[in-house]
């Protein structure tokens, strides 16, 4: 039940995509996003829509994982877009019910928050489907390089994100192994209130923080071992090289900006 | 108790170059509010050769576990020296070069692992060794080979079973091309399958590789594979030789908590009822040898 979770899941593959840098995915992902919010009208918003479905298709991940991904923020989606609709006025009503009036701004609002949403859902995942987490912490720790110049401390966290990934399973299989003890000394943990499951959790929390801790030194001392001594004079296993195809994705990706920037200009935008 | 022991150990040896050398170690953990330093190392000399196979036996809390963290410098003696190759081990400068020489594998292969992918764990030893990449691919294509979990490079260590995280363990040891690996129980926490896997890792780490294995276990069946046996009992030396010695000493064993192998102590009962069995058995398959000539 506990290792349903997904986050950050990673599918081995071999697409265009998955072949991509990891650096160059995370630039082309964050362009992505913000572009999503440079979207203005439904020309411009069916390039980027459409540029995200083709690229969803290119990653050759099935599309059921994408939806996957989205069904924990469908509240989220709903939530913001009905906020949207009830709360924005405009001058065209569409409806009207007692207090309540609908607003066509709004519509046009909502619809493009929902869109939006699940589109930088649909990107996000797709860096992590396609990237593995050993290539993920290597391209941020290569990204963030330049922030050294600012004292901070860009490998060592890089390298907790890493010791992070590497034990979310082991941790999450040792909650797992607690609960099941505790359940066998009559622990009750599915039913009462909030409060009287808050306190079901103590007695698992506690042994977990202490064998957290009882980890994390026994890891230390097997890094010590191993002569890790922080990121000066390291070298890698795997080097990063930006190739042929990266800059083609990002001439790509430079052509969908600029369509983007000259379809908004064609008609009125919908929304601000 | 300081003893200014300052030949270097390699000039002093009597056959086959020493590569580990505890020199009269005292050893006492720090006092805490709480409670007295408690001192764990009485005195202990403990000299390791080259290419030699020792394996370290005590029972709980007998100071082992202290040891074995002296020969890498993750502990500091107290009182007297440690060299490794020659290096004191109170001498910060020579950390690195000392952990480089002695490697070390722990009881938990989970708190070893630090990367999520296998091969990337093994390179992480040659990656803080600073060693070129290309380089790297091929050392750690050789140390998983050594332990036969190449074709598991790719795999994340957390899906594979127990004997085979230990044995990715030991190939990042061996990736950094040490001279000497110490390893500190590392069977206790496996199945009987991961046990035979790991000790015939190790077994092939000192006949073929030519490494120096230094064997922490209370299982006396592992340790009567070993060249040489070390017994320790309350941080002192209680006794050493080659394991069909030191077994056959089984009533002084016994007052120490300790068990010989099974096989050992068959061919002593036997023995003892008079049938014509020798007293240095260490393996089954030797005393059932042993019994078929007595049948005769």
């Amino acid at each position: 039940m506990i290792s349903d979770i997904t986050i950050g899941q990673f599918m081995p593959g071999s697409s265009f995509i998955h072949k991509l840098d990891p650096r160059m995915k995370i630039i082309l992902m964050t362009a992505i996003i913000v572009f999503i919010f440079v979207v203005k009208n439904l020309l411009s918003l069916g390039l980027m829509s459409g540029f995200v479905v083709l690229s969803m298709l290119i990653s050759r991940i099935p599309l059921r994982m994408y939806f996957k991904g989205l069904r924990a923020i469908w509240f989220l989606v709903f939530f913001t877009a009905t906020l949207n609709m009830l709360y924005i006025k405009g001058e065209h009503a569409v409806f009207q019910y007692r207090s309540v009036t609908i607003y066509e701004e709004a519509l046009w609002q909502s619809g493009f928050i929902a869109i939006r949403l699940v589109m930088i859902v649909i990107t996000s995942s797709m860096l992590t489907y396609t990237t593995s987490p050993t290539d993920l912490t290597a391209a941020i720790e290569r990204l963030l390089a330049p922030l050294k110049l600012f004292r901070v401390p860009v490998h060592e966290l890089a390298m907790m994100m890493t010791i992070a990934l590497r034990f979310i399973p082991t941790l999450l299989e040792e909650t797992e192994k607690i609960m099941n003890a505790q359940k066998a000394r009559g622990a009750d943990m599915e039913s009462g209130g909030i409060v009287k499951r808050a306190k079901a959790l103590i007695p698992i929390l506690i042994p977990l923080f202490i064998s957290s801790f009882r980890r994390a030194f026994e890891l230390a001392t097997a890094m010590d071992c191993r002569c890790y001594t922080g990121g000066k004079g390291r070298t890698r296993l795997n080097v990063l090289r930006y190739r042929f195809r990266d800059f083609f994705a990002f001439l790509l990706m430079g052509g969908l900006c600029a369509g983007i920037i000259y379809l908004n200009t064609l008609a009125p935008a919908l929304v601000r | 108790m300081e003893e200014n022991i300052t030949i270097n150990p390699d000039n002093s040896t009597d056959g086959g170059e020493i590569q580990i050398s505890l020199r009269d170690v005292y050893f006492e953990y720090e006092s805490t509010d709480e409670s007295p330093p408690k001192e764990v190392l009485h005195g202990i000399s403990i000299d390791i050769k080259k290419g030699e196979f020792v394996a370290l036996l005590g029972h709980n809390g007998s100071g082992k576990s202290t040891i074995a963290k002296h020969m890498n410098a993750i502990l500091l003696p107290s009182g007297g020296k440690v060299f490794v190759a020659g290096m004191d081990t109170c001498d910060e400068n020579l950390l690195t070069a000392i952990r480089r020489t002695v490697g070390m594998v722990f009881q938990n292969p989970d708190n070893q692992l630090v990367a999520t992918i296998v091969e990337e764990d093994v390179a992480f030893g040659p990656e803080n060794l600073g060693v070129p990449s290309e380089e790297i691919r091929k050392t750690v294509d050789e140390a998983l080979k050594a332990v036969g979990m190449y074709e598991y490079r790719r795999h994340a260590p957390h899906k594979l079973s127990g004997g085979q995280k230990q044995r990715v363990a030991i190939a990042g040891i061996i990736a950094m091309r040490p001279k000497c690996i110490v390893f500190d129980e590392p069977t206790a926490m496996l199945d009987p399958r991961g046990r035979q896997e790991v000790m015939s890792a190790i077994d092939s780490l000192v006949r073929k590789l030519g490494i120096t294995v230094v064997l922490i276990t209370h299982y006396m069946d592992e340790a009567a594979k070993a060249d040489r046996v070390i017994i320790i009992n309350d941080g002192k030396l209680l006794m050493e030789g080659k394991p069909n010695e030191v077994f056959s000493h089984i009533d002084l064993l016994r007052e120490h908590h300790l068990d010989v192998p099974q096989a050992t102590e068959l061919a002593q009962y036997l023995r003892s009822l008079g049938y014509d069995i020798p007293d240095d058995i260490l393996t089954p398959e030797e005393c059932a040898a042993a019994i078929m000539r007595a049948k005769k």
